[in-house]
């Protein structure tokens, strides 16, 4: 394939971006594989950079590439250039390239291990990512801490002075990138057991790093794994080092501010959710509501609760309309469209949106709207039988789909009315 | 059953595999290592493991499921179909959950699963039918040479032919009919094939699961010496003490099973003698990995650290306890109330059972069903 030089046209540059934005879903996707085969980071973020928000929804599984990889633990606070402001715990993604090479070479040889172990992986190899970063990581970390800048950091767009305090601040975190992993996964998996340990792992020696690389890490934990943020205010009450207790807090402080201003702000919250795969929104609002219970519990924290209840509004609005949204696209119109009988693929599709549906409405119904959802749901459960009436849905895709939506209880009513009083081919032996 | 009648918890240490029960492949979360085993006026109770997770199980009668937790319609109808089962078997029990993920109560995958699994096991008869048939033409012609199946020509005759001879030789010495030998050899297939017969015994679904047990107690021992939690190691240890044990016994229950065809004349006049014992000897096996497949799957399942930790906690709960019936069949008494005694019983993170994490639960136990069915 011959690779258009993005610096040599950039009206046709221009034109794909145009087409890209305008593109469905599954036109993206194959870009996105076109692009992934031809691993040119510049391409790939002239091209991209518009769609990151896109990129975001569509839960694309990507190539495992060192850059990737590097830079994994720091991935919800990478930011567009134009967003980012030097005194804010954040990224600027034009970095990541001149960093990621600055890293790759002070490894040399080390990065043998690194490659073998991610070579044809992609990014929902959790296995790989965990052991690739835990050699990774810690030895990036060692690499930045003592960089100067490259000669391609001007590629970055930043200024020269910018690229010590962004490196150090980078180093912090990647030096604690497995014990941040284990936060998040554990976060995800549900299971919180060790996450006291993995907490005391990364405040160890925190005060040796940088104001801004404490940012970073608070930012992360509250952002990420909002269930240990009683151990970072556990750090700060207890004795011992007067300094680093004073740093942390900084960095909570600055980290809760940056978390609340990017939820008031116009778009940040409702766009999150309204882009975000549906797979992931119910984590992703249990994940804020976490994060607004455990600063309301910090008293050093000072936040005002008329700014919380506000944010709690925007919230619950902001799940509102996703869960309607999500009935809507993947349930109601699918059902009201069906010509013919619902096939198994079909079934398939409607129960995981409705499982999707119903794990959002779980953690959204704690913020409010519980009568919103609970109408919503018997409505979609009508929408149900009127598509089995017409033949669209066998009597056991209605019951399955009855119960995700209404609940067992419903689902074995409607069974002992329609199916349970058809005789049952007895067993062999039984 | 209210509520408040629902039986105190006690201590729970089956005698027999039968008190024991039968693992039901359930799918609401809260209902995972529940058994089903025979109860007073041929009904079937329920042994469900304490909710807590602390010590003691529920017993109660299927009826009392929704007093306990909201189970799933797969689990409601489940639960009264086995209600009126007779024979409490793993073998029972597996039908019945064949049949309801036959009729798409788990799931669109399960159904697929179901039918797919019914050719097979079809199959599986058939193949282990053929091993029976060829086994004996091959007894018979090594220690009686009969005239028929070794005469001139006899090189010539297709296996089907062969087989006829063979059963139209054996029968009139055994006593019994050829339709009688034939008809047995068939039942000795369904009786068998889960044990895998010959060269195909590999195949079985009890030499599968026996291998699927060994590969899963090397991965979590292999896992467990890179962790430095105490927990974790911890719970490991019990799983591969329990998973050993287990894979001793049934090593040599599989292989006193397998050995059977070994002499087919004492088999077929055993068979026409004393079935039921044939029957309780290949059943063996089965009884001992009950409940292990569920808890390999949950392993399997884990993708990472994070989830292999989860996986492992939530194992710890359903190793299943040995009872000592097993001493009957091995003499290994000791290492057995060692392992039982080492049992921890773990609490897993409420969300687990309750919270949005429920439908994401549901949906992995189904497709679980998918697996085993």
């Amino acid at each position: 394939m011959t690779q258009p030089s993005m610096k040599a046209a950039p009206p046709a540059v221009h034109a794909l971006r145009k087409d890209l934005s305008l593109a469905d879903d599954q036109k993206i996707k194959r870009v996105i594989a076109m692009l992934d085969d031809v691993a040119d980071p510049k391409m790939n973020q002239t091209l991209l950079d518009p769609l990151r928000v896109r990129l975001a929804s569509l839960n694309l599984v990507r190539p495992l590439r060192f850059t990737r990889l590097l830079f994994l633990p720091l991935d919800p606070v990478i930011v567009a250039p134009r967003d980012w402001k030097p005194e804010e715990p954040a990224v600027p993604r034009t970095a990541l390239a001149p960093l990621a090479r600055t890293v790759r070479a002070g490894l040399g040889a080390e990065a043998v291990f690194i490659d073998k172990t991610i070579a044809g992986r992609k990014t929902d190899a959790m296995q790989a990512i965990t052991l690739a970063g835990e050699a990774l990581w810690p030895r990036a970390a060692e690499v930045l801490a003592a960089a100067s800048p490259s000669d391609d950091w001007a590629e970055a767009g930043l200024s020269i002075k910018v690229f010590q305090p962004l490196s150090r601040a980078v180093a912090a975190v990647l030096r604690r990138g497995p014990q941040l992993r284990w936060l998040l996964r554990d976060e995800e998996v549900g299971v919180f057991e060790s996450a006291e340990q993995a907490v005391a792992d990364i405040l160890k020696d925190i005060g040796k790093e940088p104001p801004e690389g404490c940012a970073l890490i608070a930012r992360l934990i509250l952002l990420q794994s909002p269930h240990a943020a009683p151990l970072l205010r556990r750090f700060v009450a207890s004795g011992g080092d007067q300094a680093a207790k004073a740093m942390v807090r900084r960095a909570i402080d600055q980290g809760t501010e940056q978390m609340l201003s990017d939820m008031e702000s116009d778009t940040a919250l409702s766009e999150e959710l309204s882009r975000g795969p549906l797979a992931n929104v119910g984590a992703m609002v249990r994940r804020i509501t976490t994060f607004l219970h455990e600063i309301e519990e910090d008293s050093g924290a000072g936040i005002d609760r008329p700014r919380l209840h506000a944010i709690r509004r925007k919230l619950d609005h902001a799940c509102r309309e996703r869960f309607s949204d999500g009935l809507n696209t993947g349930l109601l119109s699918p059902l009201a469209a069906g010509s013919a009988p619902v096939d198994g693929t079909g079934q398939v599709l409607m129960e995981s949106c409705g499982r999707e549906l119903r794990e959002l409405e779980s953690e959204a119904r704690k913020i409010g709207g519980a009568a919103n959802y609970d109408r919503l749901l018997q409505e979609a459960s009508a929408a149900v039988k009127e598509a089995a009436a017409a033949g669209t849905l066998t009597p056991v895709r209605k019951l399955r789909l009855i119960e995700i939506l209404s609940g067992p209880e419903a689902a074995a009513a409607l069974y002992e009315q329609e199916i349970a009083g058809a005789p049952v081919p007895r067993l062999n032996g039984c | 059953m209210l509520e408040a009648e629902l039986p105190p918890i006690r201590p729970y240490h089956p005698t027999t595999f039968l008190e024991r029960g039968v693992a039901v492949p359930f799918t609401t979360p809260r209902l995972g290592g529940t058994r089903a085993r025979p109860a007073k006026k041929h009904l079937v109770e329920l042994v469900v493991p304490n909710l807590s997770g602390g010590r003691g199980v529920y017993v109660m009668p299927w009826s009392s499921l929704t007093a306990l937790c909201r189970p799933t319609l797969h689990d409601k109808v489940f639960s009264q179909r086995i209600a009126s089962v007779t024979n409490v078997t793993p073998a029972t029990i597996r039908r019945v959950a064949r049949q309801i993920a036959a009729e798409g109560l788990a799931g669109e995958e399960a159904m697929e699963a179901a039918r797919v699994a019914t050719d097979a096991d079809k199959g599986d008869r058939v193949v282990t039918n053929y091993r029976l048939l060829m086994t004996l033409v091959e007894q018979v012609v090594r220690r009686f040479s009969p005239a028929s199946l070794t005469g001139q020509g006899s090189h010539a005759l297709d296996p089907s032919e062969k087989a006829r001879l063979a059963v139209d030789w054996i029968s009139p010495r055994l006593g019994q009919s050829t339709t009688w030998t034939a008809n047995a050899l068939e039942e000795l297939a369904d009786v068998m094939s889960n044990i895998g017969v010959g060269s195909v015994g590999a195949t079985g679904r009890t030499p599968r699961l026996t291998n699927m047990l060994r590969a899963v107690r090397t991965s979590v021992s292999e896992w467990s010496d890179t962790q430095r939690h105490e927990d974790q190691t911890c719970y490991a240890k019990m799983f591969c003490a329990v998973a050993d044990v287990t894979l001793s016994l049934a090593q040599t229950t599989v292989a006193k099973a397998q050995a059977l065809p070994d002499n087919m004349i004492d088999l077929l006049q055993t068979w026409a003698a004393d079935r039921d014992s044939i029957i309780e000897l290949v059943g063996r096996p089965e009884w001992l990995l009950d409940g292990w497949e569920q808890i390999c799957l949950i392993w399997n399942n884990a993708v990472d650290d994070a989830t292999r930790r989860a996986a492992l906690a939530e194992m710890a709960t359903l190793v299943p306890i040995l009872p000592k019936e097993v001493n009957d069949w091995c003499s290994m008494t000791n290492e057995i109330d060692d392992v039982v005694r080492f049992r921890r019983l773990i609490n897993l993170n409420e969300d687990w059972f309750t919270g949005a994490m429920v439908f994401s639960l549901i949906r992995r136990n189904e497709h679980f069903r998918a697996i085993t069915v």
